[in-house]
């Protein structure tokens, strides 16, 4: 098929009735030269309409055309668009394409559609590709299907590729739902020359998040919240409940408004297993009417502590929601020793050198941490009983306070991580002010790279992946003609090439006619 | 003589037609009538001596110095005295490199190239010192007067190296006048289709010469046109325009004018005493030339 990418620019074909005018010679045509006018004074003048009847152009008026309409046909991009011979078919497998419309899930019935129209196109190179990741290429729809089908796939949301790397030599076929905006927007956009669309079903209520807290007011317990949306567009009552290694922990119905997104709280004994919500009953898309958040989420870390650091150091962990003292047969995820570091245990450790000198004069201490104002120990003004230990520093190591231009706390630079402080935790000077719970706890974090304190587990999912309620409207399941693949050939540059032998060709006659001027002109 | 590159550049006579030509109009040119008022000889050659002729009527313009008072006391009116021509004398060859000579495939331009040439040739053989203009608006090329073969390649060279305006070159013969002055023979070659000046200009050149001779070459193609219902002529001497109906009418009439234009000029020249002819374009340069000398003797 011939064509042109910008046809607006044949406008200019407009132009030649007016270069033709513009080349008329007058109602005599060319002037004839004789060798005197003298001779021809008795010829009778021309008539109006003999005059009209003999009106003659320049004949560079053909070439000038000629030029325009090359330019003009340069410009509109002149092109000749061969079919394309491969399909490529993106698939959408999100998590709204495991609705299940009736008994099937949507995706199967997509691939089955496809199955149809591949077989109704004709012969064709095929190719498919996931929208989640378009590397991800299947050759053939068998193969898609199996790796679709897997069970232990889980689904993904669609990533799709700048519409611009889409190559245009082949026909770009597309798999969907059509309850993603975006990749609506990104379909309309983009050169895709078939949508196979599949589903009607649009009544969704998801479970779109679960949060933990460990609870401040009651030791042991945490507090939960559960974000619950109705992606429907009727209001639905549902049963949600919240559950632990097979055991019901707290359940409630409630009613979610259409479209709206609904947050269910409650507060729970801390399970030693991992936790999940669900809604019942189950509706169209099964897959997000429960989420489940992993007990790692809200698991106390352990810590072992030296005899020799003293109760108070006991006291400021226990008073940690998120610590707790270690038993000796369980292996700890902190260790907090006191004096010579002999014989640890190969987890992450606090290592406190109790310094023996004599009382320190006061000396301006520097938090080097990112500590609030608040929660920093007033060091200086402790009375401590002791001078601080300076700590050596060594590369890749962190201060995290100095105390007269001592390293006193240094964050090592080792694996497992390892915090030396040279601070008489025990002093009562220090360890008697309210502060020092939260230094315990930020010297903790500061190990862990943790919030360990006031620390939130979640686990959430896309709103968007829950909508499953058709966006794309019927009509444009339709194929669009001009997004067919089709490999294009154009021919701007020849065409332009030939306008330009044309407008040189014209120059040269141009100049050709006035050297000869000038060279009569100079024989005289 | 003449060599072959530039002779057969405008079609100019060779050297044995020239040689030919010559041998059959030697006793034409033979110098023994009278053809000037008062002019003596400077230089006598053997069996042709320098005497007194006879007298004529007195014509305005004639000098006063050659009056001869006491004939005229005698028969009561003003009468001259007439000399026998010097055998050897100067003459001038004026061409016409106007636009007008240039139409038609320059045929006027080459026909008076060679009729120049074959002139040139002849009076230099008869022993003449002879030079040329070359003009339009003005003279633009000269060969002073000479004599000798070597002079007759000026003469050639001259002519062979140039060649008329296609347009904006007007014939202005008075231009000549200037250069003429005591020259006393002077041939002009010239389509005299500048019709409103040649009376004034002939005058001038009557002048400055004692003898004039013209020939007018003239061509039919002038007058010719294929026919078209409407044209725009173009002077191509004076750049005028004229929008006109070529019809057979408009041609025979221009063809009419064209007669008209050699028929005033012959009796202009008949009643000046001027050697007169009218050479076709494209006619044998050789009957031409020779009738015109032969005329010119006979006047």
């Amino acid at each position: 098929l011939i064509g042109f990418a910008t046809p607006l620019w044949l406008a200019a074909f407009a132009l030649v009735p007016l270069i033709r005018w513009l080349h008329r010679r007058g109602d005599s045509g060319p002037p004839i030269p004789v060798a005197s006018v003298t001779l021809w004074r008795a010829a009778r003048a021309p008539t109006r309409e003999s005059a009209r009847r003999s009106r003659t152009y320049d004949p560079a008026w053909i070439r000038r055309a000629a030029f325009v309409c090359a330019l003009a046909i340069a410009l509109s991009g002149p092109q000749i668009r061969h079919p394309a011979t491969s399909v490529v078919v993106w698939i959408d497998h999100s998590l709204s394409m495991q609705a299940r419309e009736g008994e099937a899930t949507r995706l199967n019935l997509a691939l089955d559609a496809l199955d149809g129209a591949l077989a109704e196109r004709g012969p064709a190179h095929l190719t498919l590709r996931s929208l989640a990741n378009p590397a991800r290429v299947w050759r053939s729809l068998e193969e898609a299907r199996r790796w679709l089908s897997a069970g232990t796939r889980a689904p993904e949301e669609p990533d799709p590729p700048p519409a611009a790397a889409l190559p245009t030599t082949s026909e770009h076929w597309i798999v969907t739902d059509g309850a993603d905006a975006a990749l609506n927007a990104w379909m309309a956009h983009s050169p895709i020359a078939r949508v196979i669309r599949v589903g009607n079903v649009s009544e969704n209520a998801a479970v779109l998040a679960i949060g933990t807290r460990f609870s401040i007011s009651a030791p042991g317990r945490i507090a939960v919240q559960v974000r619950l949306f109705n992606a429907g567009e009727e209001p639905v009552s549902r049963r949600v409940s919240l559950a632990a290694a097979g055991h019901e922990l707290a359940a409630t119905r409630i009613e979610l408004p259409a479209g709206k997104i609904t947050i269910w709280q409650t507060e729970v004994e801390r399970p030693d297993t991992d936790m999940l919500v669900r809604l019942e009953p189950r509706d169209a898309l099964p897959l997000d009417d429960e989420l489940a958040i992993a007990q790692t989420q809200y698991r106390l870390r352990t810590v072992r502590v030296d005899a020799q650091c003293g109760e108070r150091v006991r006291t400021a962990i226990d008073a940690n929601p998120g610590l707790e003292i270690a038993a000796d047969s369980v292996h700890p995820d902190i260790a907090f020793a006191c004096g010579p570091a002999h014989g640890l245990e190969p987890v992450p450790a606090i290592v406190v050198e109790v310094p023996t000198d004599a009382t320190a004069a006061p000396a301006a201490a520097r938090w080097a941490w990112s500590l609030p104002r608040r929660v920093q120990p007033p060091i200086e003004s402790a009375g401590a009983r002791s001078a601080p230990l300076p700590q050596t520093v060594r590369a890749g190591d962190r201060v995290l306070l100095t105390i007269g231009g001592d390293a006193v706390i240094v964050r090592r630079a080792a694996s497992p991580a390892r915090i030396d402080v040279g601070l008489d935790l025990a002093d009562p000077g220090l360890a008697s002010r309210d502060e020092f719970v939260l230094l315990i706890a930020d010297l903790a974090e500061a190990l862990t790279d943790e919030k360990i304190l006031d620390r939130i587990g979640s686990n959430e999912r896309p709103l968007a992946a829950s909508s499953i309620r058709p966006l794309l409207q019927e009509a444009m399941t339709t194929t669009p003609t001009v997004a067919r693949g089709q490999r294009v050939e154009t021919f701007t540059r020849q065409v332009l090439v030939v306008a330009l032998l044309l407008i040189g060709w014209d120059l040269v006659r141009r100049f050709v006619r006035w050297s000869a001027r000038s060279g009569s002109a100079a024989v005289r | 003589m003449a060599p072959p590159a530039l002779s057969t550049a405008l079609g100019l006579p060779t050297p044995s037609e020239l040689k030919a030509f010559a041998r059959a109009c030697t006793k034409l040119l033979d110098e023994s009538t009278a053809r000037g008022v008062g002019v003596r000889s400077v230089r006598a050659r053997a069996g042709a001596g320098v005497q007194y002729l006879g007298h004529r009527p007195y014509l305005p313009g004639d000098e006063t110095r050659h009056i001869d008072w006491r004939r005229s006391g005698v028969g009561r009116r003003l009468v001259v005295r007439q000399f026998q021509l010097e055998s050897s004398t100067d003459w001038q060859i004026c061409v016409d490199v106007s636009s007008s000579m240039h139409t038609n495939a320059a045929a006027k331009w080459r026909q008076a190239a060679r009729i120049a040439i074959a002139c040139g040739y002849l009076l230099l053989e008869a022993g003449h010192r002879v030079g040329m203009l070359l003009y339009e608006d003005g003279v633009v090329a000269a060969c002073p007067p000479g004599r000798g073969q070597t002079h007759f390649l000026s003469l050639l060279r001259l002519i062979a190296g140039h060649r008329p305006r296609s347009r904006r070159a007007g014939s202005a013969l008075a231009s000549c006048a200037e250069r003429l002055r005591g020259m006393p023979s002077a041939l002009v070659l010239s389509d005299f289709l500048s019709t409103e000046r040649t009376r004034s200009d002939l005058h001038r050149m009557l002048g400055s010469c004692y003898d004039l001779q013209l020939i007018q070459l003239r061509d039919e193609g002038d007058a010719t046109q294929s026919e078209h219902e409407s044209a725009e002529l173009r002077d191509v001497e004076t750049g005028q325009t004229l929008v006109a109906a070529l019809d057979a009418a408009a041609l025979a009439a221009a063809r009419r004018c064209l007669d008209e234009v050699t028929a005033a000029l012959s009796g202009l020249c008949r009643s000046q005493c001027i050697a007169f002819s009218c050479a076709d374009a494209r006619a044998p340069w050789r009957i031409l030339l020779y009738e015109h000398f032969r005329r010119a003797r006979m006047r």
